[in-house]
């Protein structure tokens, strides 16, 4: 009889194939964490980053395995498609630049290197979930999977204050997100009767009445609300610039680049799939805040003396360049921000690396005074620097032009021009604090000013930059130029990427 | 053959690269990784020569495109070479005058602090060059364009600490940017009409335009203020006098031999579209002719020996521009090839009698430099022999080519044809006063020196134009000068060329060879006028004997003016002085345009600064704007508190608005 039971009752089907980069991702991060409770040195400095980025290697070769594969797995929960799998490489992209820049720095150090990679490697574990998400449920589970890593890694600099205010406010702060984008996910399940985006999708044909139903507003506003937050796009941005500073840097690049990618890539599978008959409904509501983001990302850079703080608030505004590439609701649209973003990626984290080798080699920190002369004495990342931020601010030769220009083409081709015009001027404000940067680095001469450092030495020679904690590390130096000059070729050479962004468009195939 | 192309365009670029990143370590290795980037570049060039030859006939229009670089609202812009018989006649030689240039630099910049950032300029502008004659569609087109905009603005101002310099840098880059904007704004009509910025597809459609369709005019009109800002035709010729500021080398190469003739290029390159709209081709002609003249008489008057140089090349620039405008096509690219040879030899002569002076440009300060210096006066010799028309040297041929190809057209082309022989005359003048007062005559105490065993050394290093006083560190000329009669690489330069001008007329022999007519032939094929302006044997003949006896009077004029009866000179500028003043002054042009353009324009500038825009801009709309942005920086930053009850109130806030407009919809 227990025979004839275990014949009949099937297991659930599993697709490893498919599971196989979270598998990977997920393994890796416990891998990771119990390396780390050996006690030799070479195993927790060496070992574990090295883990870490095996782990990462493998996920993005899994990715790539299952590229054209296009299935939903687990009941339906996640889908394996371009998209997801385009931007989990972009994940892991901005996770291997991460743990290089992390390998030595302090934070893995004060913390624990196990926790600290495992964490990272969580982080993007919920990421990939989070853009493979086909129901209510599993983008919650992704976002939290996210988030609360987060919130640690924030604090992981444990004896700088500044460091776990940045990890409470970004706890308390985010709490307040996800609950919001809680509440709007269980009205729209109320309203809707469907935790499925397939099944929302089907309960809300077009001109339903639905359309109007207040209960299904209020949960559509929160969750824009709730995913706004994430996306750090005005005026939910406020814990942005804070967050950001404090952070140790290479976890503020990995924020800066891979969530604002994985909340980008929510929207669009979530409004362009689920709620995408709802578009005349919530395009306008994105395209204010798009606007506004712009407006208040690239106003609030300007005037600020933090390197750091300035990135956190350009990041806002690119934050809602991108969004303009979801409010149109096309697959232009969708083509433009997965390029935008791979670009993003590139120019943010040559630029992050410069302020970690900065701030490692002066007592300066972050602040702008530690890039004055650095073009003189340091070529190598005074010109990265210089081109991530022309890049950023969108000059042509870099992906940043070919990517602001798919994402105004994009606007104006889905009757958004105001939108495309907001975004120039916008990048037109921009240059103002991009170009002080640039500014600082070549036309400055090398400061003589040094700021009183308790033990520091009260006559240093004038014309010394005061010397900071250690020297930057070739590595960090190596990121800085790499991603520079990947911001040049994708900006001379943009064909393969956007083919590959135009590949995963037409993941979600129904837009036009 | 589109892989020998792609290395031509790669190798100038490797240079650059390598140069600019290497500029520490390199010094003066620089100067021969340069000239070695460029020499590979003109034997890929030879390559892609050989291999179009071997295709046949009606193949030799090949496109080669890289990738695309976008193709979004209807415009595709892929990287697109064409690779056909007029650009490979471009490349062959811009690649083989730059080798050259590039070789007689490496000595003539020896001392120089700056030679790595000089040559990495070069390889820079030969790359631009390149990519500016190779380009298979009007978007790189634009791109190389601006390119030697900027790299002959970055050599004209290479002696950043100069004055003069500097401000004749600003003055060429603002008036090539006024045909920058020319160039770009006639392409923007060009597409509309044709719907694509690929070459090949605009000329397949250029048959099916009416004639003189009105806005096909006026873009390439517009494209004639960008062909005349580039090859300083007037009235935008003043920057051409004045890029003189840049070393004698760049003066040669790109003020001379390449980058001036990039408009004769491309006038050449659109024949199909100019030959429908026979309005806009005759504003060329006509521009181009009244600049030869114009210039030519500038030229009897400087002193300066640069600038003499300088104003003879917007003369033949003219007879150029003038013969591509009138369908003339192989003789124009065919003047423009030994145009390069004789002028980029005159440039480098001059370099060198400006060494054996120690960086004294003034002609009225040199003389007897024929016994000191027998090399550069055998090849400056030659050079203005070439320049005068004298058979058998290669200016002799292509420039009564053009002449006699211009006469063909009849009617009011004559005038054209007249004018031309007139500054032909002329031309043998002014290049013979040059050659006797350098020469010819008492030695100057320098030339005495030399006579020594000595080069003179300036004691005090000045400026030539202003006279100032100046060091030799970087961001001036080096403390050394060099002579071609010492210096091996300037003499092989020099050598090559002046062989190259002797013989480079034998290409084009009316009826013996006809060489470059017919290699261009696929390029012009279908054209209306390459083959039908072929003069009758005895009008080319009759033509060449009258050049010829027009160039060898003005050589005896100029013998006996300058060398025969020393003095008569003054005389003739005495009698005639208010003629004199007025080419001495080059025609007030730059006094026309100051007051004409600048000065208007600044007038208006400071009335509309002093009423409309204190007033209205500053005050309302910028400091309007940027009180807004600064107002709006600051309540930014104000509610940038850092107290989180605050930023939960203001997500809380916000959700309401948000809330509250989604709701008005239910």
């Amino acid at each position: 009889m227990i025979a004839a039971a275990t014949q009949t009752v099937h297991g659930p089907h599993i697709d490893v194939a498919g599971l196989s980069p979270l598998i990977a991702l997920g393994g890796g991060a416990i891998v990771v964490l119990l390396v780390g409770l050996l006690r030799p040195r070479f195993v927790r400095e060496g070992l574990v980053p090295l883990l870490s980025l095996v782990a990462l290697g493998a996920t993005l070769g899994l990715s790539i395995w299952q590229w054209n594969e296009g299935k939903s797995i687990i009941s339906g929960a996640l889908r394996v498609d371009s998209l997801a799998l385009g931007l989990t490489a972009l994940f892991v992209i901005a996770g291997m630049l991460t743990v290089v820049l992390s390998w030595r720095a302090l934070a893995p150090r004060e913390s624990a290197h196990g926790e600290y990679y495992a964490m990272l490697l969580a982080s993007i574990a919920g990421m990939s979930v989070l853009v493979q998400a086909q129901n209510l449920v599993t983008l919650f589970l992704g976002l939290e999977l996210l988030s609360i890593p987060l919130y640690v890694l924030c604090a992981t600099e444990m004896r700088r204050a500044s460091s776990l205010e940045s990890g409470l406010k970004y706890l308390i702060v985010g709490s307040v997100g996800s609950a919001t984008l809680l509440y709007g996910l269980a009205l729209i399940y109320g309203a809707t009767g469907s935790t499925d985006f397939a099944g929302i999708a089907h309960a809300l044909p077009k001109g339903s009445a639905m359309l109007t139903d207040p209960l299904f507003l209020t949960g559509m506003a929160l969750v824009v609300v709730g995913l706004a937050f994430k996306a750090s796009v005005a005026p939910f941005h406020q814990w942005t610039p804070d967050v950001y500073e404090g952070a140790p840097t290479p976890i503020t690049a990995f924020m800066a680049t891979a969530t604002k990618a994985a909340a980008l890539g929510v929207f669009i599978r979530f409004f362009d799939v689920a709620l995408i008959n709802a578009h005349d409904n919530w395009a306008p509501v994105l395209a204010a805040l798009a606007a506004v983001t712009i407006v208040v990302g690239n106003v609030g850079a300007i005037g600020q003396s933090s390197v750091k703080r300035i990135l956190a608030w350009s990041g806002v505004a690119q934050a809602g360049y991108m969004l303009a590439g979801v409010v149109v609701g096309t697959q232009l649209g969708i083509q433009a921000v997965t390029f935008y973003l791979a670009g993003y990626l590139v120019m943010n984290i040559a630029a992050f690396a410069v302020v970690v080798a900065r701030s490692r080699e002066t007592a300066l920190g972050d602040s702008l005074a530690a890039f004055e002369g650095l073009g003189g004495r340091n070529p190598f990342l005074g010109w990265s620097m210089t081109i991530a931020m022309l890049g950023l601010a969108g000059i042509p030769g870099t992906a940043g032009f070919v990517g602001k220009f798919f994402l105004i083409d994009a606007a104006v081709d889905g009757d958004y021009t105001w939108l495309g015009i907001v975004i120039v001027i916008g990048s037109a404000i921009s240059l103002t604090y991009y170009l002080r940067i640039i500014a600082a680095i070549w036309m400055k001469p090398t400061p003589h000013a040094v700021p009183a450092l308790a033990g520091g030495s009260a006559e240093i020679e004038p014309g010394e930059v005061p010397v900071g904690p250690r020297p930057a590390g070739l590595e960090v130096t190596a990121v800085a130029v790499l991603c520079a000059a990947a911001t040049i070729v994708l900006g001379i050479v943009p064909g393969p990427l956007f083919d590959v962004a135009k590949d995963t468009a037409t993941a979600i195939g129904h837009l036009l | 053959m589109t892989t020998a192309a792609w290395i031509v365009l790669a190798l100038p670029l490797a240079g650059t690269l390598i140069i600019s990143l290497g500029y520490r370590f390199l010094g003066r290795a620089a100067g021969w990784i340069g000239t070695l980037a460029i020499a590979g570049s003109f034997a890929a060039a030879v390559v892609t020569f050989l291999k179009l030859q071997d295709q046949a006939q009606e193949h030799r229009q090949v496109a080669a495109t890289l990738y695309d670089y976008a193709n979004t609202v209807g415009v595709d812009a892929k990287i697109t070479i064409l690779i056909d018989p007029l650009s490979v006649l471009m490349i062959l030689v811009v690649t083989g005058v730059s080798t050259l240039i590039h070789l007689y630099s490496v000595t003539y910049m020896a001392s120089d602090r700056g030679v790595a950032r000089y040559f990495a300029y070069l390889n820079f502008f030969v790359f631009s060059m390149l990519l500016l004659v190779l380009a298979g569609n009007f978007f790189l087109l634009i791109v190389g364009w601006a390119f030697v905009g900027s790299a002959s603005y970055l050599l004209i101002s290479f002696w950043f600490r100069r004055q003069t310099a500097t401000r004749a840098g600003m003055k060429a880059f603002i008036i090539n940017h006024v045909g920058d904007i020319g160039l770009t704004l006639g392409v923007f009509f060009l597409f509309k009409h044709f719907g694509t910025l690929d070459y090949l597809g605009v000329f397949e459609q250029a048959h099916t335009v009416s004639t003189n369709n009105g806005d096909l005019v006026a873009g390439m009109i517009l494209l004639l203020v960008g062909a005349f800002a580039k090859s300083a035709q007037m009235p935008l010729h003043t920057w051409l006098a004045d890029a003189m500021e840049g070393p004698t080398p760049v003066s040669s190469l790109i003020h001379a031999a390449t980058m001036v003739t990039a408009g004769v290029y491309l006038i050449a390159r659109m024949w199909p579209l100019f030959e429908v709209t026979p309005a806009a081709a005759n504003v060329g002609a006509i521009v181009g002719c009244c600049t030869l003249v114009v210039a030519a008489t500038i030229a009897l008057t400087q002193t300066d020996i640069k600038r003499v140089i300088a104003y003879s090349t917007m003369s033949q620039i003219g007879y150029m521009v003038m013969g591509v405008s009138s369908g003339a096509y192989a003789a124009g690219m065919f003047h423009f090839m030994t145009h390069a040879f004789f002028k980029a030899l005159l440039f480098m002569g001059a370099g060198s009698v400006i060494g054996a002076m120690a960086g004294v440009q003034d002609m009225n300060k040199m003389g007897g430099f024929r016994k000191v210096l027998p090399f550069t006066f055998v090849t400056m010799l030659i050079g203005s022999l070439a320049l005068a028309g004298i058979p058998p040297f290669s200016g002799f041929f292509s420039k009564d080519e053009i002449l006699a190809d211009v006469a063909q057209r009849g009617g009011w082309h004559w005038a054209l044809v007249v004018a031309g022989y007139f500054a032909a005359f002329l031309t043998a003048i002014y290049a013979f006063r040059l050659m006797f007062r350098v020469f010819g005559g008492k030695k100057v105490p320098e030339a005495e020196e030399l006579a020594h065993g000595h080069l003179a050394h300036a004691e005090v290093h000045t400026n030539p134009t202003d006279g100032e006083v100046e060091d030799t560190d970087i961001g001036f000329p080096g403390p050394e000068h060099y002579i071609a009669e010492r210096a091996l690489p300037m003499k092989v330069a020099m050598g090559v060329l002046a062989l190259l001008a002797t013989i480079a007329g034998f290409l084009q022999i009316p009826t013996v060879t006809d060489e470059i007519h017919k290699f261009l032939e696929p390029t012009f094929h279908g054209s209306k006028y390459y083959d039908s302006l072929g003069p009758s044997d005895s009008f080319s003949f009759i033509g060449m004997a009258v050049g010829a006896a027009i160039g060898l009077a003005g050589i005896f004029i100029a013998w006996q003016i300058w060398s025969k009866r020393p003095g008569t000179s003054t005389v003739i500028l005495n009698r005639f002085k208010p003629a004199y003043t007025l080419l001495f002054n080059k025609w007030y042009f730059d006094e026309v345009i100051d007051y004409a353009v600048v000065r208007p324009t600044a007038w208006v500038g400071r009335f509309a600064q002093q009423t409309f825009e204190r007033l209205f801009i500053n005050d309302a709309l910028v400091g309007g704007t940027s009180l807004i942005v600064r107002a709006g920086s600051a309540a930014v930053r104000a509610a940038q508190s850092g107290l989180l009850r605050s930023y939960a109130a203001m997500l809380l806030l916000g959700l309401g608005g948000v809330a509250l407009y989604f709701l008005l919809q239910s």
